[in-house]
């Protein structure tokens, strides 16, 4: 793993942000391999991880750093060591899931399709045969961002965002594909729903969906699976 | 054995010092939104630092209590009665079962804390992702199992000498001619603020923010002259003490409950040391930000620490 093009920055006290120039499909499966790294061999007053986009923020406990005494740059130059153990072609195992989608339930598909010239078939037929890859989770509980929406698909948030997008609403925002797992507010077209559940705080983990994750979406004719 | 909320200002939450581990999945850390305030009072009634407490807001919070028990209370600014008799605040305080404790907020600060002997209980284990609002009629129990607790068996004799001072180390304000309050917070410098030049930004920075209405929990935002920049970043990972710029030019200070990650421009973060005063600062008051260095607030968060350690300790010899 190439780790010079990374860059570091302190996250206030006690967390370190690593940043890649660019976003490429190589960086999310980079920061998984990273993120598993740490948790097999973490250094002393590791706390947690979180990836984002093309970031890591590697989040540590000041009381448990013991003798170090700039707790910044020894963490950066830690992950650092751990991405040259890691090869540079390394494939991770990620894991499959398939996300059933109700589209007959859809406030703005038929705008979407209006907009990109699609028919609602073609439409459809292009978001489920995507192969999409979460690059993080965030915004809300168990709210996975899907990078690989088709081309044709992509379209800029709404300009007025909803105070209440259902829970299950499955939605598009410029290039990225999200599912909202609680009700809230959102800016993004909402063009289907899921009966999946995305996030239970009785489960270890809470979120259905993680970062690394393959996503497919399913037509089904039935709101209920 | 519990306490029964009778009336309180909303939001009042059961909080302890947050909980981690969980932010990759997008769920906040959450925790007291003053540390000092709500450290104080637990260490007043024999608890560690981070034990359960609620925390309230305007108007304020009344209690009755199902059991005996040792309470204290710090934070915001209030009146506080216990079955219409006034008692102090930050000082330990025996509550006989059936007592009405009653705080009112009325003067300077925003978010206030009850702590009781042994710490209050989640209903889940204290799992953030559990719902944490208090409502009214809702019962809170307390823990017996001394989990939260120092140990200390309470003498009540000596118990009632237990007082201590309010947080004064972390809350630099000024006065300046006219009267009006400046409260100082401590920043550490955010990795965006590159995107404007240097004197440019440093100037802008250096003005007094009021502190807008619109807050809560999860942000603070701020009003004075805006610095508007149209930028489209990939949303990052953020922390409480945050202070990101959206589009509007005003700055947002992200607080206890933020996301877990942010697309707008960081341009500073609260040192934790003075996040407690952050949020504290009521709508419509002042603060300005004072840029230090990581060493600095490196000690300041040790000195935070230190000061807890050195009251658990005073305390403990007069047991």
């Amino acid at each position: 793993m190439q780790e010079n093009v990374v860059n570091w920055q302190a996250l206030g006290e006690q967390a370190v942000i690593l940043q890649w120039p660019q976003y490429h499909a190589d960086v999310t499966s980079q920061i998984m391999q990273l993120v598993q790294s740490l948790q097999q061999s973490p250094f002393a007053g590791f706390v947690e991880s979180v990836p984002a986009f093309q970031s890591l923020s590697i989040h540590f406990d000041l009381s448990e750093m013991g003798t170090v005494i700039d707790p910044h740059p020894f963490v950066a130059d830690y992950v650092k060591q751990l991405m040259k153990s890691v090869p540079s072609h390394y494939i991770s195992k990620s894991r499959k899931i398939e996300i059933p989608v109700f589209y007959d339930d859809s406030p703005d598909l038929a705008e979407l399709c209006r907009l990109s010239g699609l028919s609602r078939e073609r439409w459809i037929e292009l978001h489920t045969s995507a192969e999409y890859t979460v690059v993080c989770v965030g915004f809300a509980p168990g709210f996975p961002y899907l990078a690989g929406l088709p081309e044709a698909l992509q379209m800029p948030r709404r300009a007025e965002p909803r105070l209440h997008v259902q829970a299950g609403s499955v939605a598009i925002g410029g290039a990225y594909c999200g599912i909202y797992p609680q009700q809230s507010p959102g800016g993004w077209h909402i063009v289907g729903r899921t009966q999946v559940c995305l996030f239970d705080a009785a489960q270890q983990p809470p979120a259905l969906l993680q970062t690394g994750d393959k996503v497919h979406f399913r037509a089904v004719r039935e709101r209920v699976e | 054995m519990a306490v029964e909320i009778v009336q309180f200002g909303a939001p009042a939450s059961l909080q302890n010092f947050g909980q981690t581990g969980l932010r990759a999945y997008g769920v906040t850390v959450g925790g007291v939104m003053d540390k000092d305030s709500a450290a104080i009072p637990n260490l007043l009634v024999g608890n560690e630092v981070e034990a359960a407490v609620i925390e309230f807001t305007q108007p304020g919070l009344t209690v009755r209590f199902l059991q005996d028990a040792w309470v204290a209370v710090g934070g915001a600014q209030m009146s506080v009665t216990l079955d219409g008799s006034e008692i102090s605040m930050w000082r330990a305080v025996f509550v006989e079962r059936g007592c009405v404790l009653r705080c009112a907020l009325n003067g300077d600060g925003v978010w206030a804390y009850l702590a009781v002997a042994g710490g209050f209980c989640f209903a889940n284990d204290g799992a953030i992702t559990s719902d944490r609002g208090v409502v009214s009629g809702m019962r809170l129990s307390i823990a017996t199992d001394g989990h939260h607790s120092t140990g200390t068996s309470l003498n009540p004799k000596r118990m009632t000498q237990m007082r201590a001072q309010p947080p004064q180390r972390n809350r630099q304000r000024i006065q300046r001619d006219g009267g009006t309050t400046v409260h100082l917070i401590r920043v550490l410098p955010g990795e965006h603020v590159s995107l404007w030049p240097t004197a440019l930004f440093a100037d802008w920075f250096k003005q007094p923010f009021r502190v807008s209405h619109q807050r809560n929990r999860i942000g603070y935002r701020l009003e004075g002259k805006p610095l508007p920049l149209n930028t489209n970043l990939p949303s990052q990972p953020v922390v409480a003490g945050t202070v990101q710029l959206p589009p509007s030019g005003l700055p947002i200070v992200l607080q206890a409950d933020c996301q877990t990650i942010g697309g707008y421009p960081v341009i500073a973060h609260v040192i934790e040391a003075d996040l407690g005063a952050m949020a504290q600062v009521g709508a419509g008051q002042l603060v300005c930000f004072q840029e230090v260095t990581m060493e600095m607030a490196r000690a300041a968060w040790m000195r935070q620490r230190m000061d807890w350690q050195q009251l658990k300790v005073g305390l403990a010899c007069c047991r």
